[in-house]
This record gives structure tokens, sequence and C-alpha cells, in this order.
């Protein structure tokens, strides 16, 4: 379902590309008005190229590149399709939850009724299914008429050689594709007859009858773009005009008047003046082609020379994408590392990066020899905006510019990328700090020698493990049974290895090291480290299949939800809930906190909310549930002496058998301890059915993610069955 | 009596045969074949056409003719079939690529303009 809009999202990237290009070679054309039409009829060869092809060669020199596009990794359809383009989620995922804290237990009950509603088709569903229907019904439409035409044209009599006569037609053509003919009209005066076959047998010549049909084709391909339409016309008009050219240079200058006429002869009615035809457009073909054949001249050897090179420059311009910028993979190392910054500046909630600028990315040196690949080191700078500087807490090193930017400075000074270059993959090998005090040669080594030692470490707990797993039982009716065996090894890996064991193990895929047993348990591995973050769900593939088919999905961090509205004692509730319930680089946070009542008492506010939390890890367009609960809580605040609100204590419900007396025993007035009659049976009774509370939570999940451009994310629980979904924001 | 009228690869079938009646249709496949280029179907297929209209007739195999030369006259045909220059592309595209017929009117423009130029 999903290839076809992913399919037509391509095609509209070529044919706007493609459209830059057909106004290039519009205006290039008109440079060429006065050389022979060859010239512009070589020039579409660029357009159709354009059209058909989405792969395309980068160059310096690219048209595209002049007006500041972007090319898209390594397509030749530039990116700037708007993300609401993008195709619908696969609907479901077949993916476990890890729910490695408190099971929210009542989850796959009350999804049945979410889980039967159908996806909203998005509009790149609905325009894609346009563009197809558009595509079946011209190309139906040309298929039948080209064999009524065929039909007709059966009972035509053979006049010599390929030349038939036929008096349902009213003009010569050629017809057919493998072995053409040319057809002419019964009654064509002996005297223009030579014109018209050596006009018609150039094109035969110059297989114009194929080229036409596959520019029709495309034309049919791209239906919804009217440059490409206007293009094919243009193209139809210079194919005719150095056709006749052609035949000019054939001849002779002395048929110009005769070649002319014939023209004229051929086109004019014979039957009733045909009234214009509403799509016509522009000066009728045959007038401006006479006008042509008679101002024709020998071009001059200088603007062949002119003409050749412009052609030339046009191909090269216009078919190649522009160059990617060297510092391009660097950049986004870069940015890596700005985003780490970034998170770890707003781990507070109350800081916000509105803002970011590289402003020094620069290679200061290349080492050659000190690995098997060459190592390049950057030196990157680059500020941060914060949205409120005095929210910012400066630890040791932390610098700040005269226009309240952060600095990329900390103790250790500023840092300098160690990117490894491995044919045309950069990789971020590591970081180390201008500050170091030590010359950067042996800082370089120091830091790959610890790699290296560090990767050692890594091989030998994977291939000792590994081995012991593969050892033992001599038979077995599944791979699964060495598993089963061993789990003590396997789970060492698991334990120890971390993402360095399996940065280890799928490099061994890569090297095909990776085959039988030894890649099924490999396999297995990597399956477990990926979870969420492995893209294949058919099973039964085979270890180098499944490594084949892999693309990791890479996880997009959030920061955790934030209440927007204006309520005084929700702003303080929310803001208290996200601290309680958040866990750095664990995942964002979404709370819904139910508020049963806020009480306030001399100096004291307490306030009593079930709360709804749970944190969430977003991989492509699969959200991940790593955590979360509905716990019952009482929030004691204490007023300072500017009226705000600091927290002062932060109770919750006991689990098990403590619970409702736990309940029971907070609910009490903040200063004097009275009890508050009627709280606590509320808050009991409210959590025998909370849905209220599941609704505020996908409600604000659905706000977090819309409000960070989100706009496919899919939760399922471990059936499988579809829980959240931003297709549905009028989720019941 | 009117003249019976007849297109022009109606006519040139009719003209084979009175050329060459009583003919065999086997060899008439072959003279169609060698002198209108036609392939056997097309020609089975005019000459059931003409069968049907009383003008040839075809009995066991014999083919002859019902009608006299002088009595069938060719259409001045008005068909227009395709105004382009290839008969691959549908006729909507034809339109659209302006190949329309020149009137009287603008056909005598561009005469004076081919004239004056020549001279």
């Amino acid at each position: 379902m999903s290839i076809l809009p992913e399919l037509f999202s391509t095609i509209l990237g070529i044919s706007i590309t493609a459209s830059l290009v057909i106004m290039g070679v519009v205006l290039v054309r008109m440079f060429l008005r006065k050389a022979p039409k060859v010239f512009s009829y070589a020039l579409w060869a660029v357009v159709l190229f354009r059209l058909l092809c989405p792969l395309s060669f980068t160059s310096a020199l690219s048209f595209l590149g002049l007006l500041n596009i972007n090319p898209l990794n390594n397509a030749g359809a530039l990116s700037y399709v708007p993300n609401i383009f993008n195709p619908a989620p696969a609907s479901s995922f077949p993916v476990g939850m890890d729910n490695s804290e408190q099971t929210i237990n009542s989850f796959s009950q009350s999804t049945a009724s979410i889980a039967n509603l159908s996806p909203m088709p998005t509009a790149m569903e609905v325009l894609s299914i346009i563009w197809l229907l558009g595509i079946v019904i011209l190309l139906t439409y040309s298929i039948v008429s080209y064999i009524k035409v065929r039909q007709k044209l059966l009972p035509a009599t053979l006049l010599m050689g390929n030349i038939y006569e036929s008096d349902q037609i009213d003009t010569a053509f050629v017809c057919g594709f493998i072995k053409p003919r040319i057809y002419v009209p019964v009654g064509v005066e002996e005297a223009d007859l030579p014109y018209i076959l050596e006009h018609e047998e150039t094109h035969i010549r110059r297989k114009d009858y194929l080229i036409k049909p596959l520019a029709f084709l495309v034309l049919i391909l791209h239906w919804f773009n009217p440059l490409v339409w206007w293009s094919f016309s243009l193209m139809s008009r210079d194919m005719e005009m150095s056709c006749d050219e052609c035949v000019l240079n054939r001849l002779g200058k002395g048929v110009k008047a005769a070649y002319s006429g014939s023209l004229l002869s051929l086109s004019v009615s014979r039957s009733a003046p045909l009234l214009a035809h509403p799509l016509a457009f522009g000066e009728s073909n045959v007038k401006a082609r006479i006008k042509n054949v008679i101002n024709y001249q020998q071009p001059r050897f200088w603007v062949i020379i002119v003409a050749i090179l412009a052609v030339g420059l046009s191909v090269l311009v216009f078919t190649t994408n522009p160059e990617k910028d060297e510092l391009d993979p660097i950049r986004s190392l870069a940015w890596k590392v700005m985003e780490r910054d970034i998170a770890n500046y707003e781990l507070n909630p109350e800081v916000n990066i509105i803002d970011h600028k590289i402003t020094r990315l620069e290679l200061i040196k290349s080492f050659d020899d000190l690995t098997d690949t060459p190592i390049h080191v950057y030196a990157l700078e680059y500020r941060l905006l914060p949205d409120d500087l005095s929210k910012v807490v400066l630890a040791g090193g932390m610098q700040i510019d005269e226009d309240g930017w952060l600095k990329e400075t900390c103790s250790m000074g500023s840092p300098l990328l160690l990117v490894s270059e491995n044919k045309e993959l950069r990789e971020l090998a590591g970081i180390v700090w201008t500050g170091e005090a030590q010359e950067l040669e042996s800082a370089v080594k120091d830091f790959l020698a610890q790699k290296a030692s560090q990767e050692a470490k890594i091989e030998k707990l994977v291939e000792e493990n590994l081995s012991i797993i593969m050892s033992s039982p001599k038979e077995a009716s599944s791979p699964y049974a060495y598993i089963q065996a061993h789990e003590q090894e396997y789970e060492n890996i698991k334990k120890f290895g971390g993402d360095e064991a399996l940065q280890y193990m799928l490099a061994q895929f890569e090297k095909g090291n990776a085959e039988g047993l030894r890649g099924f348990i490999m396999m297995q591995l990597c399956k477990d480290f990926l979870g969420i973050r492995n893209n294949v769900t058919n099973n039964s593939l085979s270890p180098m299949e499944w490594y084949r088919a892999l693309d990791i999905r890479e996880e997009t961090s959030l920061s955790d939800f934030q209440y927007d509205g204006q309520d005084p004692i929700k702003k303080l509730v929310y803001a208290t809930e996200v601290v309680q319930n958040s866990i750095p680089h664990l995942g964002f946070t979404i709370v819904a906190p139910k508020i049963f009542g806020s009480y306030e008492e001399g100096q004291l506010l307490r306030v009593f909310v079930t709360t709804y939390s749970a944190r969430y890890k977003l991989y492509d367009k699969v959200l991940d549930q790593v955590g979360g609960g509905v716990i019952p809580a009482a929030i004691t605040y204490k007023k300072d002496i500017n009226g705000n609100y600091m927290l002062l204590d932060y109770e919750q419900s006991q689990d098990g058998a403590h619970w409702a007396p736990s309940v029971r025993e907070y609910c009490r007035m903040p200063v004097s301890g009275q009890e508050i009659p009627g709280l606590a049976d509320a808050i009991i009774n409210h959590y025998s059915n909370y849905n209220d509370l599941r609704q505020l939570h996908f409600d604000n999940l659905y706000k977090h993610l819309s409000a960070h451009g989100i706009k496919e994310a899919t939760l399922t629980n471990p059936q499988g069955e579809i829980l959240f979904s931003m297709s549905w924001p009028n989720r019941q | 009596m009117e003249k019976l009228k007849l297109f022009d690869a109606e006519y040139k079938l009719a003209v084979l045969v009175w050329d060459n009646e009583p003919i065999n249709s086997t060899d008439l496949v072959r003279l169609c074949a060698e002198q209108l280029g036609w392939k056997k179907s097309t020609t089975y297929t005019m000459l059931k056409k003409l069968c049907e209209r009383d003008i040839l007739q075809n009995r066991e195999a014999t083919v002859t003719a019902l009608v006299k030369r002088e009595d069938v006259q060719k259409y001045e045909s008005r068909a227009v079939l395709a105004r382009s220059f290839d008969g691959s592309l549908p006729q909507f595209l034809t339109a659209f690529l302006d190949n329309h017929k020149l009137s009287q009117q603008e056909a005598e423009e561009l005469k004076k303009i081919i004239e004056e130029a020549v001279e």
C-alpha cells in the first residue's frame, strides 16, 4: 500500500527538479533561436533524462546548485516534498513493548475499539491514486487510439518500398515502431511527393518515430505537470523544424520555395476550415515551420561552435546535481555532537535551546598511518541560544559570548572531532578536547589506543562466549537449542557487551563473517539488543538476509511534555510530575494528572492527584514505551516570600496491601493534618476505572508529538494491537 | 442510376478483380500482397466487405465482379484520421500540438510570404 505514495513522491520530486531544468532549457533555447534547430532539439534530451532518471551526477557547475537547492543524499530527486506528503505509517507493527517497570496492565483491554478504526488515508495516498488513475486513463486512451489508427491504415495500399497511400488520412506521417512505414494521403501532387518523402525518411533515419512516443510515455508519467506538456509541445516543434532543416541541407537551398510550398499544400484544408482547437496555442505550427524554412541559412561556422558549446554546457549544467559540500558529512557529525550538548542543557526542564549555529568547523590535521583508515581532526566551535539565559546553570569552563549565546567550551576546552575516513563513509571515531594538556598527536594516539583496547575487550567477550554457546549440544534440532543450553554465556554478552558488542557483531555481518550457527546466534543477540530498532519483521530470513534487510531505526530524541495552559495549579502539578517521572536518556515523559483537590492552609498548598505517566522512545515512526504507571500522589508546595510555590514534599501511594491505607493516610490538610472527608474514597474509586486519564494521556502524547512536528507515530502492545497512532487524532 | 462510391483501397481491390476476373481467391491474396502490400487477412476483410455490398462475389474460392467498372466512382475522401506527422500518438495530443489545417485565407498569406522570399 505504501509503495504507491512513495513512488509518487519520487516522481513528484523528479518532476519538480525537471521543471527547473525545463525553464533553464527554455532560456537557452531562446538564446539559440538563430542557430540550427537541431541544437534546440538536442537540448530536450536533457529534460527527457531528468524526467526519467532519478539518479544523476554531481557537479560544481550544477544549475540546481546555482539555485541553492541541496540534493537528497543520493537521488536525483531533490528533496523538497514537504513532510505532509510522506506516506502513511504502516498500520501495525507486531513489536513487543519493553515494559521495564510497572506495566500498565489494562492497556490491552480498552484498545479493541481503537484498533477497529481503519486509518484515514493521507493526502499523499489520495493524490498518488489520482496520479495512477490519470496514467491508466491516458495509457488506455493512447493504446486504443493507436490500435484504431492501425486498423484504419490496414487497407492502405503500397506505393513503393515502405511507402503506403491511404484516403483515410490527409497528411503524411510515419507509423509503426519496429518496421516504420510512411503513409501519405491519396492524391498528393506529384511535385510535392519527393519533399514529403524526404521529410518522413529523415524522421525515420533520425529515429524520431521512436523518440516521440518515448517522450509521450514520459509525459504520461508526469501528466500532472503543465510544464512537461509545454516542453513536449516545444520539443515536437523543434523536432519538425530541425527535420525540415535536415531536408534542406540534403536537397540544397534551392528547394526552399518548393519545399515550403509542399508543406503548405499538405496543410491546406480540403474540407471546411476547422475551428481552432481549444487546446492549441501559439502560432500555427505550419506557419512557423514555413517561416523557418524560408529564413533558414546555412549556419556560419562560429554559430555552430557557439551552439555546440551552449548545448554541451547545458547538458553538463542541467543533468548534474549540485556537488555536495565537502564538509557536509562532517557537518552532520558535528550536529550529533551539538545535539548531545543541547540534550544536556535541556535536562533542566526550564532550559530550552531555541537556536544554534556552527561558528567554526575546520580540518586542522590528518593522520594517515595511525590506524587502517585515515583519521581527520576537525576543530568544532558552535553557539547555542537558550530562551532564558538566567535559567542555565553554568558549570566550570562554560562560557557565554557577548550576544548571550552559549559557547561550545567546557572545562576541557573545545571539542576536536576525530573522523575516520573509510571509502566514502565518514564516521565519528571520537572526541578529544583542546584543553587536554598534551600535544594533539599523542592525544589522538592515546584516544585510539584506548579505543582499540576497549574493542579488543569486546571482541574477546563476544567471541569467547559465542564459541562456548556453539560448542554443544552435539546434535540439535534447532539453533535455539544452543542458546538454551548456554543461557549464561548468552546473557554475558548481553549484559557486559552493550552497544559496543552490538556494533562489533554488526561489523562481523558486514565482513560476511556471520554464516551458519555463528550467524544465527549473533542475529538473535543483535535482535535482542536492537529491540524495536530492528525494522525487519520477517523471522524466516537467514542471518545474512536479515542483515541485508536491516535498517536500524534511529531514535528521535524529544523533550518531556510541557503543559501549555493557564491554570496555575495544573502548571505546578504538570511540572512536578514531569520531574518526578522523567529519567534522563531513557525516553521522553508524558504525564496526565487528574487533580482531585487542592487545599491551601497557611503557607502550604497540597494538591491531590492521580497521574498516568509513561516514558517513550520514538524510533523512526514507531513509539516504544519504556516504562510508566498510574499512581496517586499528594504534592505539597510552600509559598515563598515572592508568592512562588516551591515543591516541599511529594508523597506517592504505596504498593500492594498498603496501597489504600497509604492513600487514606495522606488525604489530610497540609498544616493541621485534618482528614479531608470523601477525598480518599474519590481517589480510590477512580483508580478502578481511569479511562478518563488514559484519554488525557494519549491526548497529551498527541499534542506533544504534534508540537514537535511529528506526523507519524504508532504505539502497539505486545499483541500487535495499535494503542495509539498519530493518524487518529479523534481517538475515543 | 447513381454511381456506387468506393474508398480508394476498395476501388484498387475492385480494379484488380476487373483486370483479372475470374480469379482464384488465393491468387487474389497473392496479387494484393504484391500490388497493394496487403496481408492475407486484410485482403479477406476487404473482400468480404465488398461482397456484402454486392460489388464483388466470392463463390467456391473464385472471385468475380458484380458491377461494371463504369458504374463505380471513387469517394472524394473527406475522412480525417490523423492530422499529425506521426500516427503513433493519440489525436488529442495532435490537437494540443496545433497541427490544425490552415484556412484558405491563411494559406494565401503564406503563399505570398513564400513567393516574396524567393524573389
